[in-house]
């Protein structure tokens, strides 16, 4: 039953949207458009999230990250980008 | 691949003319298919030796498997071999598709040369070893880390540890693999960073399981155009377990605690190499 389904998935929903199933289906499409386009979202998010941190641990270095990765390009380490590393 | 289209041909071939020339046809592909190609070809058109009944006894479920496939429906099979993945072989032997050991078993027939599997395991970066019995191969834990390639995806690992990779093909449970691709080592003295990678570093690895992801859901609408689309999507994994890591010193465990600290600092030297 389709009706069992979005009431497993409207676990958690606030109000009317856990219980009612005309609000509940509204509710339950839009979070699964949401995990659709999140989760090609969270692999941006990530990267982000790093290039943020290989940021923040390059400074207290000396260096800044555009000069790291210009370094690990000539190196030819693993921290080159478009070898799969960020 | 064509080496399953010179299988039918030949079998085609082998009831009308004589077997020279497929044999000197057959000269140019693989090895093992050619000793039972020959024999069967013996078998059928000449008078059976001792050597060629002992031989034709023992590949005979393979080559009466070679021929049915070869009078039965022609087309489906050449289309099916014109793809380098053991996908379409697949689809064409078997209508199902569910275990990955099925569809293993079937790129095996396919395939069924040892270099192939090897040249096709190097690029995912693993060597697949022997398989485990009653080893034991677990140790305990060891402060050492090692940044692995599997695929496209990369992985921290140290002695121990889980790591759920995309399904590795040409592997079953319960196997050895070494994984050749070594980016960086680490332990608490040493750090040895790759260009890109480290040679004579390794790692094994047992797989564990071959696994479906949990399910995740594909849901697509478009409001007020009357358009919704659901779909459910299981991706295929293979969970490896890391055992060992070789190729950088492991510092002892077995030193005891007793001796004054200053004297394991003098002696441990802190090295970086490239």
């Amino acid at each position: 039953m389709n009706k069992k389904e979005v009431f497993k998935l409207a676990k958690g929903f606030r109000g009317r949207a856990k219980n009612c199933i005309r609000i509940a289906r509204e509710r339950v499409e839009k979070a699964l458009q949401y995990s659709y386009r999140d989760r090609r979202n969270k692999k941006r998010d990530m990267r982000s999230l790093w290039i943020e941190r290989i940021n923040a641990g390059t400074r207290l270095h000396g260096a800044m990250r555009n000069e790291n990765l210009r370094v690990c390009k000539e190196l030819n380490t693993e921290g080159a980008p478009g070898s799969g590393y960020v | 691949m064509a080496t399953k289209r010179c299988f039918q041909t030949l079998a085609r071939q082998s009831s009308i003319f004589s077997p020279n020339p497929s044999l000197q046809y057959l000269h140019r592909t693989l090895k093992p298919h050619l000793q039972t190609l020959t024999l069967t070809l013996a078998s059928t058109s000449q008078t059976p030796k001792d050597d060629h009944i002992w031989h034709s006894l023992i590949l005979s479920p393979n080559t009466h498997f070679a021929f049915a496939r070869s009078f039965s429906s022609n087309r489906g099979n050449d289309t099916a071999s014109d793809e380098d993945d053991g996908v379409g072989d697949s689809e064409d032997e078997d209508g199902e598709i569910s275990d990955g050991e099925e569809v293993l078993t079937a790129n095996r027939r396919e395939y069924s040369v040892e270099e192939k599997e090897t040249e096709a395991a190097a690029i995912g970066y693993k060597v697949i070893g022997q398989l485990e019995r009653a080893e034991r191969v677990f140790k305990d834990y060891e402060p050492v880390f090692a940044v692995i390639q599997i695929g496209s995806h990369q992985f921290k690992v140290s002695n121990g540890d889980c790591v759920y990779t995309e399904r590795l093909k040409f592997c079953e449970v319960n196997d050895k693999l070494i994984l050749n691709r070594v980016l960086m080592l680490g332990s608490k003295t040493q750090t040895m960073i790759g260009r890109p990678i480290l040679p004579e570093a390794a790692v094994h690895a047992v797989v564990e399981e071959h696994a479906l992801d949990a399910k995740v859901i594909i849901f697509k609408k478009k409001r007020r155009k009357n358009y919704r689309r659901t779909k459910g999507h299981r991706q295929e994994l293979t969970k490896l377990r890391i055992t060992d890591i070789q190729g950088i010193e492991k510092p002892d465990k077995t030193a005891p605690a007793k001796p004054e600290k200053s004297p394991p600092g003098k002696t441990e030297k802190a090295s970086v190499k490239k």
